[in-house]
């Protein structure tokens, strides 16, 4: 049985990362973003959706709240770091896109990968076994949700949005971006708590953040490639 | 209730000795590290860079898609900078014409053939020659003195020329052929636009006006 159980989650991890393979690599796409650099004036629920969009189908943003809440056993801990979360890419998304503050966003991208691999190895307890101190996770969440919101703000930025509406059309991107991370959590959450009714969870609990700390590693390794390689 | 951060990582066996946790951990990193690079190498870098530095890229068929990716991004940059100079489109509701004449020149003989053309008219020609001949290649802006004329090309001794043309002026455009052999050479010009007339020249003296319906 154990082997059977086992089998299953291995064609779980694989059929989540078919499709996450699928989803697209980086930023807004190529129809979306005609649509965004057309666009005068308000246009709130197509910038929900985009922002959902963003959200569910990125899977940096993705990887990250998989190590966030991979050991989050209760809702009140989920939502205190997923506010936090929240709270921490608003900020930077609106400051970004409405101070005109511009980062390249290879660079921003590879700190986000760089997020992955922090929490991954901080959920194998690397961080007190190694430095004998667990450095304090929420802030950690906190400030890598303002890299994640940053990141967010410089792929707006690379379209020549209109001034007119803009701030209506941010705001409603940014609620987008929650619904989207809304949806994803429950998804995540839901396939967490099936995991851990097994007791393969325990047992592959390390290996499966080595595999995300890898995903973690490959971001970042794409994005720097993308930035010394050109295409910038 | 006592909430410490420890208790949100993993409590991965117990009782195993520090230094067994730290190497699992040190071996987890490692391998990350070690994979993701590969991965990176052997797929991502040739399928989205074009870079191959192993090889694995032209072997396995991946090099074609970064390079198809690269050249299609470089083409989307020049587009996104060149809108607007890049391609011009110019409507016209004259006629389209086009024709092909032969002209003799006699022994030491030079003629002039041109077409009116007003500013920002194109024509599309190519002219080639039965011996080497010299030509200039002008016009003469409407409204312009007697004799003056705004040279685009000139060359000794050619035998065929072609391109295109977007006059940058309303008046007469087109070519002085001058036959510098002892026999007689035969230019043939094959044009194509929207002109609604012709002029040639003989010795300076305009000696024919053709139009087009």
């Amino acid at each position: 049985m154990p082997a059977i159980r086992a089998s299953k989650t291995v064609l779980t991890l694989f059929i989540v990362c078919a499709l996450t393979a699928a989803l697209e690599a980086h930023g807004v796409s190529g129809k979306d973003a005609v649509f965004l650099q057309g666009l005068m004036g308000r246009a709130i629920i197509p910038l929900m959706y985009l922002g959902a969009k963003h959200m569910v189908t990125g899977y940096d943003h993705l990887l990250f709240l998989v190590g966030v809440i991979f050991f989050l056993y209760r809702l009140k801990d989920v939502v205190a770091y997923v506010s936090l979360f929240t709270l921490g890419h608003s900020i930077t998304l609106l400051a970004g896109v409405l101070g005109g503050i511009h980062a390249n966003s290879y660079l921003i991208d590879a700190v986000i990968g760089f997020s992955v691999v922090y929490k991954a190895f901080e959920n194998m307890d690397g961080f007190r076994r190694f430095l004998g101190f667990q450095p304090n996770t929420k802030a950690a969440v906190l400030i890598f949700g303002l890299f994640h919101g940053f990141g967010l703000a410089t792929k707006l930025q690379d379209f020549a949005l209109s001034q007119n509406g803009l701030v209506a059309n941010i705001v409603s991107f940014n609620i987008g971006v929650e619904i989207g991370q809304g949806l994803a959590l429950t998804a995540i959450l839901i396939g967490l708590e099936w995991w851990r009714t097994h007791d393969a969870f325990h047992r592959h609990a390390f290996a499966f953040n080595g595999l995300v700390m890898t995903g973690g590693f490959l971001l970042v390794g794409y994005q720097l490639s993308g930035y010394f390689l050109g295409m910038v | 209730m006592m909430e410490t951060a420890a208790q949100h990582v993993l409590e991965s066996a117990p009782g195993a000795p520090a230094t067994e946790v730290r190497q699992r951990i040190a071996v987890a990193l490692g391998a990350a590290v070690l994979v993701a690079g590969l991965i990176l190498v052997i797929f991502i870098l040739p399928a989205e860079f074009a870079v191959d530095p192993l090889g694995t890229g032209a072997r396995l068929g991946l090099l074609p898609l970064g390079e198809v990716g690269q050249q299609v991004d470089a083409l989307n940059k020049t587009a996104a900078t060149t809108t607007g100079q890049g391609a011009i489109v110019a409507a016209q509701d004259k006629p389209f014409q086009q024709e092909s004449v032969d002209f003799k020149l006699a022994p030491r003989e030079g003629m002039e053939y041109k077409y009116r053309l007003d500013k920002g008219e194109a024509l599309l020609y190519a002219w080639s020659a039965s011996a080497p001949v010299n030509f200039e290649f002008h016009a003469e802006p409407d409204g312009a003195p007697a004799g003056y004329a705004q040279t685009y090309e000139k060359k000794s001794a050619q035998t065929q020329a072609s391109g295109t043309l977007t006059a940058p002026f309303p008046g007469i455009h087109g070519w002085y052929w001058e036959n510098t052999t002892d026999k007689e050479v035969t230019v043939t010009l094959k044009s194509a636009g929207f002109y609604n007339l012709a002029h040639e020249f003989r010795n300076g003296q305009p000696t024919k006006n053709k139009t087009f319906q």
